[in-house]
Order: C-alpha cells, then sequence, then structure tokens
C-alpha cells in the first residue's frame, strides 16, 4: 500500500505531512507502507492508494482516488485519527 | 542536555517584528536575511508569493504557523531556514481563517535532501509546548534554542 502526501510544491508542507505519517505508523507497529511526498500535478489515480492533502489544496483538487483532508499539518491528534481510520478502510488494522 | 546546534538556523536569520506587516510583505521579510546570505535569490522569494496566490495558503501548518516555499529552480542554491515572528498576526492570502505569527522561509534545492532539516522542525512543530517557547521567545537566541536544544 501507498500513501502519498500533497503540497503545492512538494517538498515541504507534503514532506512534514509524509515524515508524521511515517512516525505514526512506526508507533502504530505498521509495517510494509510506503509513503511518499509531491506536488499537486502528481496526485492522480494510480500514484497511490490514499492522497493526504491539505485543506486549501483539496478545494482545487478533484482525483478519482481516496482522499483524506488534512485541517492542520503539524496537529498530530488529527493525523493519527486519520491515519488509523486509512489503515481501517484498507483492511490493515 | 547538550546544544547539538542546529546550522540551518543561524541566530542571524531570526527576526521579530512589531508593525502591522501585509502577507506579502512578511514573507518578503521572512526571506530577506536568506536572499542576504545567498542561499536564495529574490525571485525565489516572489515565487513563494505567487504559488500561494495560485494554490492557495497549503504553506499554513497550523498552530499560526507559516512555512513559505517555492520550487528549487525559482532560485534556491543552497538548504536552510529562516524566522520571522510577527507580533501582529498577518492574514496569510488576506484570509482571516489563516492568521501567521511565525513565518518560517524554507530553502531546498531538491525535493529530499533537506530531510534532517525538516525532521528538525516537524519534531519542534508538533510538541505544542515547544511552539509555546518559540511564540513567547524575546531574542534570536530563544528561537534558535528551541530548536538545537533537540538530540
Amino acid at each position: 500500500m501507498k500513501i502519498m502526501a500533497i503540497c503545492g510544491v512538494g517538498l515541504g508542507s507534503s514532506f512534514l505531512v509524509q515524515m508524521n505519517i511515517e512516525k505514526i505508523l512506526k508507533e502504530l507497529g505498521v509495517s510494509g507502507i510506503e509513503v511518499e511526498h509531491a506536488d499537486v500535478a502528481s496526485a492522480m489515480p494510480g500514484a497511490a492508494d490514499v492522497f493526504y492533502v491539505s485543506k486549501d489544496i483539496a478545494e482545487g483538487l478533484s482525483i478519482d482516488a481516496p482522499m483524506v483532508v488534512l485541517n492542520s499539518i503539524i496537529d498530530m491528534d488529527e493525523l493519527r485519527g486519520k491515519v488509523e481510520k486509512t489503515l481501517e478502510d484498507f483492511g490493515l488494522k | 542536555m547538550p546544544e547539538t546546534g542546529f546550522t540551518y538556523l543561524p541566530v542571524s536569520r531570526v527576526q521579530f517584528s512589531d508593525e502591522s506587516l501585509g502577507w506579502r510583505e512578511a514573507v518578503r521579510l521572512a526571506g530577506q536575511p536568506l536572499v542576504d546570505e545567498g542561499l536564495v535569490t529574490p525571485s525565489y522569494v516572489e515565487a513563494a508569493i505567487a504559488i500561494a496566490e495560485e494554490k492557495g495558503p497549503f504553506y499554513d501548518l497550523g498552530k499560526g504557523i507559516a512555512m513559505p516555499h517555492a520550487r528549487p529552480e525559482a532560485g534556491a542554491s543552497a538548504i536552510g531556514l529562516s524566522v520571522l515572528r510577527c507580533r501582529q498576526p498577518v492574514n496569510l492570502l488576506d484570509r482571516d481563517d489563516h492568521p501567521i505569527d511565525i513565518f518560517i522561509m524554507l530553502a531546498a534545492t531538491d525535493s529530499s535532501t533537506h530531510l534532517e532539516m525538516l525532521q528538525r522542525l516537524a519534531v519542534v512543530l508538533i510538541d505544542d509546548e515547544k511552539v509555546d517557547r518559540l511564540k513567547s521567545a524575546t531574542a534570536p537566541e530563544d528561537v534558535v534554542a528551541v530548536f538545537s536544544e533537540i538530540q
């Protein structure tokens, strides 16, 4: 399974989200999930199984793939809840 | 805990402002030390403004912290950070749902070699106690210390 964090540039905000997702997966003891970061243009079906996107990017983005919208990039409680939900959705938890 | 230092953010790149700044002014001011020290060109800073205008306030990280940045090709030649603490909050993109009081300007030369720098940033920003210390800092040294003391 692959998670892709998306931001407008593809190297700052999205990289932070990627690192925080990896941290949470480690805390949860989940392995075998690939996490990457990229810019908006890379957000297309097939590039990943689920896309994590900040709220403001999500407003202008329509992809035919599961998308998780984040209110804050550095709120670990929010992110943890959403990662757990993703794992449930994919039957990994 | 011994200070390990944080070479990506020297004291010379931390600024405080009491002025009422427009958001573009704030981004330019935040980026000025990186321009002065030659890590980025002025066009990189303008690109960071333009990309927010184009794609929205995606570099609002939450907690009143924004991390303006642009693509390396816009004019970044080294990896580093600068910080602007605004004592009067600035509305990113003039939107009152995006008030910012700390701008952390990011210079990166590709999409992944700045991993170590961002890891350190992430450790600070997800920790509310450290964010509070950043916001109550009154001297550049205090800001740098928050980043430096992490193992």
